[in-house]
């Protein structure tokens, strides 16, 4: 992750950044999404292959009889 | 009952002393006004004090009881809210100037429901800007400083909660807890905190961190106080949407069962391999007084724990960054610089970072969930350091080796906040320096009563809960000069 990649990610999210912003956030990141990518590429493995994100919505079992 | 002693009562000793007619409301309220008068120009623990309303409320709670009604078991009680929680015409500022002059039209539903069992609201605690950080060290409204050490930090996000209980300002608060930021004050101010199951806590009228995780907790000195807290804060709530309908348990009624035949797990792969030796210490040394209380310690195995931490920062950075999205274009120069950088962090993170991040979590949970077959609640380190010093960005748990702070404060709080499992830090010893250690207790989904269970346990097994912090007093301006919100 270098100071390119973080403008071109900022442009895409359409985020006005500073240059004095970018090298703070190269460092940042250049830790981050490369464990970011390690955990994708575990979670990318076939036996979770099944397992759905928190983000779904949970039904709780309901009674019919209620 | 002079003001010093007052202030030594739990929670729960208060509460049974104005019920019964021993102590008045009034009392208590103004030996805690009179206590922040005294510490908080050191602490910086509150952002705002309502002296005058709490004086209101506490005369109209003498006077209640005074007729033979008690409003609920926290009835006279003084108590803090951080001040992400909404009161309604109350500026609720989050420890932000982006919300420095905003007043919620309506009372979060756990201020509501603390008014509801009596209690006295003495103000709002400071805290890390809009949660986002864990050392309480706000650009804003000041840094908030250690009562065990005010050179010291208290840890985050609501490190003013946390001061502000261990320093005798309040008998109890609320905090709020995304990735440690209950768990992790309560453990560097040596009190109690709970980070209950996610959904257990009405969170409608909080500002929030990051929806997916966010939690309110209590704050306390003792494990009783905390149980009694979350009795009253517990239950569903429709005006939150992530509220669950289970039935709540009755959390004061295992307190003294102790500990005798319960199975505690431990993780010693992940939870013990990377500590200052103080922490190693005091939480081993935890492990024995509950193997001596019949209590029956065994290691475990949890699949995929490793890898929780890039999780935690990409779920912590992502929805953050999305609530603070059009704030972070049109006035970025309002945020303190830590939260700034943050917050733009998160935005340039990929979808897939986040959704991989969220399918982690359900398969980190449901090992956990396999591992409660076999034991009834893990036990470990809330953190692997105690307090570092105020403004300090690194940490040092092995000598010679700084880590990131945030990284490295979150590695064992956000365990159960990942998988929205309870989880209980109680105070368990000291360093040598006579800085506090704390523990964490993570149990079964909506099994609160058996950390509470343990925890009590433990503190009637020891005394680290009733040590007071010899804190300097320095005047500071008496509380009638709070600014007038």
């Amino acid at each position: 992750m270098d100071e390119d990649d973080v403008r071109a990610l900022a442009r895409a999210a359409a985020l006005p950044l500073d240059d004095d912003r970018i090298a703070a956030l190269a460092a940042l990141l250049g830790g981050w999404l490369p464990a970011a990518n390690e955990l994708s590429r575990a979670m990318s493995a076939r036996e979770h292959r099944d397992v759905l994100p928190v983000t779904v919505f949970g039904q709780p079992p309901t009674d019919p009889t209620e | 009952m002079p003001d010093d002693k007052l202030l030594e009562l739990s929670l729960s000793e208060a509460a049974r002393c104005v019920t019964d007619g021993e102590i008045s409301p009034v009392e208590l309220t103004d030996a805690c006004l009179a206590r922040i008068d005294a510490v908080d120009g050191t602490l910086c623990a509150y952002i705002d004090v309502y002296a005058d309303a709490a004086r209101q409320v506490a005369q109209a709670a003498e006077t209640m009881i005074r007729a033979g009604h008690r409003l609920g078991p926290l009835h006279g009680i003084p108590l803090a809210l951080k001040d992400n929680i909404g009161l309604a015409g109350l500026v609720t500022t989050a420890g932000s100037k982006v919300l420095a002059d905003w007043r919620p039209t309506e009372d979060a539903t756990v201020a509501q429901r603390l008014k509801g069992a009596g209690a006295i609201i003495l103000g709002k605690t400071n805290m890390h800007e809009f949660a986002w950080g864990g050392t309480s060290a706000n650009p804003h409204y000041g840094s908030v400083r250690n009562p065990w050490n005010p050179e010291r930090f208290p840890a985050g996000s609501s490190g003013g909660s946390g001061a502000a209980v261990a320093a005798r300002t309040c008998f109890g608060a609320l905090g709020t807890d995304t990735g440690g930021s209950i768990r992790l004050p309560s453990a560097v101010n040596g009190i109690v905190g709970i980070r209950p199951t996610i959904g257990r806590v009405s969170n409608a009228g909080v500002v929030p961190l990051a929806w997916s995780m966010d939690t309110v907790g209590p704050m306390t000195r003792t494990v009783e106080d905390c149980a009694l807290m979350l009795s009253v804060l517990a239950g569903y709530d429709r005006r939150d949407a992530g509220s669950a309908d289970v039935v709540v348990q009755d959390y004061l009624a295992d307190l003294r069962r102790g500990v005798d035949g319960l199975r505690i797990g431990v993780i010693p792969d992940y939870f013990f391999s990377h500590l200052q030796a103080p922490v190693y210490a005091a939480v081993t040394a935890a492990l024995d007084t509950f193997t001596k209380l019949g209590a029956r310690v065994m290691d475990v195995d949890v699949e995929g724990i490793h890898g929780n931490i890039s999780a935690q920062l990409t779920i912590e950075s992502c929805e953050p960054s999305t609530y603070h999205q059009r704030w972070l274009r049109e006035r970025p120069q309002d945020y303190g610089d830590d939260v700034r950088l943050l917050l733009e962090a998160g935005e340039l993170h990929l979808a897939t970072h986040y959704l991989q991040a969220q399918r982690y979590r359900s398969r980190l949970r449901a090992s956990f969930l396999d591992a409660f077959r076999t034991v009834d609640v893990f036990v470990c380190p809330t953190l692997p350091f105690t307090a570092t010093k105020v403004g300090e960005t690194l940490v040092e748990i092995v000598e010679g080796a700084p880590e990131d702070m945030l990284a490295a404060i979150m590695q064992f709080t956000g365990v159960p906040s990942l998988t929205g499992l309870p989880s209980l830090a109680v105070q368990c010893g000291f360093d040598g320096e006579g800085l506090p250690i704390g523990m964490q207790l993570i149990g079964r989904p909506f099994d609160e009563a058996t950390l509470f269970r343990v925890g009590a346990a433990f503190q009637s097994a020891t005394d680290f809960h009733v040590r007071a912090p010899d804190l300097p007093c320095t005047l500071a301006p008496p509380s009638t000069t709070w600014p007038s919100r």
